[in-house]
């Protein structure tokens, strides 16, 4: 037996992790069936569709920003902004100059990267609570040169983006398609970004962020890990770009403005920072809740901003903690009852 | 030309002295707590709308702005003793996430009770003076003035008062303050107490040049923001120099450039100084600045 797979079958956490990874690809399967029959049984009004794919693309987000904030413990304001370039890189290639769906969208993506890499490079010299810093400014200049950049990017009245794509002769625009699509592209970005979490990347993005001179004493660059954490996470931002351009076909400064980076970050709370698997389903919940029921009177907002406060004090594990700690009062529970 | 660049020069002082007001109450929070407090726009705005509450209720509006200040002030203790202090032993992220929630909160609460159209406020100075071809409004150097002597009344009293010194050594180290006997847990609501009160102010003194609106806090906050990093984070000071630097530097860059790009100096400004020069102007490397 070699020497790493020695270490898996040894260490209680290696052990954990080669367990994981056998079920997590079955699991998505599985998981992609249940929702897409979930979707075309439940969801079949346009606003029940758009809303999944709000969902969709916070989730995509929100996943990514768990890398940086949930993992890393850097506060990012960015990721709204990072989609952005995502999503106007494409929207451009695409209105402008005729690029083919796929390329433009891998060019999004890279653009999106690039950006997020760029706030990391610059954290990288400096102290890791200065990252808010570093990205407000970011955001800050995106945003401006959304709204300032007329002839590139339509200014403040934004653009819109003609979207073609068919796969096996089966167009892929239509909103049933597209929910399906985005179904595929949460569980893909899922399936990722679980994987990383457990590999030794993610273990070490996680211990920089915990504690920076533990890191170092054990070999680990924070800084480093910080840009590593922002390259993954700018790609994760760039996918939701991506399906955001797909979904609403048209590209506006506002969408992309401070409230959605907010949101975001509100999702990697609720979700437990740093569990994958908690970031998506508090995607659901806050972005139905933000979007749904609270929109509707005008005292909805007073709600959330109470709703965050009250829930940094009362429950500061997120929904990942709460579902832990039932988990483990029903094991103590049932072990008790179990005869010995 | 010449002419209207001074003119520029002063009008963009004013701005940037009210800049100075807001990065110094970042500063004194952030220095105290670790806390970058995202509400301290939004209590710039409470401290215009409290001041018109009280205006209607035929207050004399020097009274009516000394009695906002005290309310806003009083509102932020109430924020750091009640929200903040849980918070602290948590990660820092949970903190500053809060301070966002409270910004939501506050920003609302002027929507719901003043309604979110934009509200004329009555200035403390009218008039133009005109010296040597210069046309100077009363009051931007009204501004100035009373900026200007609050910023540094507040600096001395730092430096000098025991309150002052028990506040710096908190901000230095809060184990070290525990020995000595000096009681954090006041002086924390103090200081945050101080920084509304000046947020206030700044609100008192802006809100006749802009019309009062719920959402005008952001933007305020963030030019006070870059003050204080530019300052270098946690040196008061280095707050009110760094707010007429960028003020004087928005109102001359939008002679030269389109307007729209105004906002823009603030995060230009903010990059550069995160790229060449952390600490600021006055702030230490290590990030242990002092407070004056």
């Amino acid at each position: 037996m070699s020497a790493s797979k020695m270490e898996r079958v040894t260490s209680a956490i290696g052990h954990y992790r080669a367990r994981r990874l056998t079920y997590r690809p079955i699991l998505c399967v599985i998981e992609f069936i249940v929702g897409a029959v979930v979707l075309r049984v439940f969801v079949s009004s346009a606003a029940a569709e758009f809303m999944a794919m709000l969902i969709f693309i916070n989730a995509l987000a929100a996943l990514g920003l768990n890398v940086i904030f949930g993992m890393a413990q850097l506060i990012s304001i960015a990721q709204a902004a990072v989609m952005a370039v995502s999503a106007y890189t494409m929207g451009i290639l695409i209105a402008d100059h005729h690029v083919y769906l796929p390329l433009a969208a891998v060019a999004g993506v890279a653009a999106a990267t690039i950006v997020s890499a760029f706030a990391g490079l610059v954290a990288e010299r400096i102290r890791s609570h200065y990252y808010i810093l570093v990205t407000l400014s970011i955001a800050g200049a995106i945003q401006l040169f959304l709204i300032n950049g007329q002839e590139i990017t339509g200014g403040a009245n934004g653009m819109q983006v003609p979207i073609q794509l068919a796969l096996f002769g089966q167009d892929l625009t239509t909103n049933d398609a597209l929910v399906i699509v985005g179904l595929a592209m949460v569980l893909v970005g899922w399936y990722c970004a679980a994987s990383i979490g457990s590999s030794r990347t993610g273990r070490a993005i996680t211990l920089a962020g915990a504690n920076e001179h533990l890191a170092l004493s054990c070999g680990v660059s924070p800084r480093r890990m910080w840009l590593v954490a922002s390259i993954i996470g700018g790609a994760f931002a760039g996918v939701a770009g991506v399906l955001f351009t797909m979904v609403v076909q048209y590209l506006g400064p506002s969408d992309f403005e401070l409230d959605q980076a907010l949101l975001l970050l509100l999702i990697v709370v609720v979700g437990g920072m740093g569990s994958p698997t908690g970031v998506v389903v508090a995607a659901a919940v806050v972005t139905y809740l933000s979007n749904g029921f609270l929109q509707l009177t005008s005292v909805g907002p007073l709600v959330y901003g109470a709703g965050i406060v009250l829930l940094l004090i009362v429950m500061p594990t997120g929904l990942a903690g709460l579902l832990r700690l039932i988990a483990r009062r029903t094991t103590t529970t049932w072990s008790r009852l179990r005869p010995t | 030309m010449t002419r209207i660049l001074v003119e520029s020069i002063i009008s963009g002082a004013a701005a940037g002295a009210i800049y100075g007001l807001i990065g110094l109450g970042f500063s004194l929070a952030y220095r105290t707590t670790r806390v970058i407090n995202f509400a301290q726009g939004d209590l710039v705005t409470l401290g215009g709308y409290f001041t018109l509450w009280f205006v209607g209720r035929h207050l004399p509006l020097a009274l009516a702005a000394a009695a906002s200040m005290v309310s806003v002030a009083f509102i932020t203790a109430l924020m750091e003793r009640s929200v903040l202090r849980p918070l602290y032993r948590a990660s820092l992220a949970y903190p500053i996430l809060a301070t966002v929630g409270l910004s939501i909160i506050i920003e609302n609460l002027i929507r719901v009770f003043a309604g979110p159209l934009p509200l004329y406020v009555p200035g403390f100075f009218s008039g133009v003076t005109e010296a040597g071809g210069i046309r100077i409004f009363n009051s931007n150097i009204g501004i100035l003035v009373v900026s200007m002597a609050v910023g540094l009344g507040m600096v001395a009293f730092i430096e000098r008062t025991n309150i002052g010194r028990g506040m710096r050594v908190v901000a230095h180290d809060h184990e070290v303050a525990a020995l000595l006997g000096i009681p954090a847990n006041r002086l924390l609501p103090a200081a945050f107490a101080m920084s509304g009160g000046a947020a206030a102010l700044a609100g008192v003194l802006i809100a006749p040049q802009l019309t009062l609106s719920p959402s005008m806090g952001l933007s305020l906050g963030i030019n006070g923001f870059t003050a204080a990093v530019l300052g270098g984070l946690g040196s008061m000071p280095g707050a009110i120099l760094g707010g007429l630097f960028i003020g004087v530097a928005e109102n001359v860059a939008v002679l030269y450039a389109p307007p729209g790009l105004k906002d823009g100096v603030a995060y230009a400004v903010l990059i550069l100084v995160l790229l060449i020069r952390v600490q600021g102007l006055f702030g230490e490397a290590a990030g242990r600045g002092r407070l004056v």
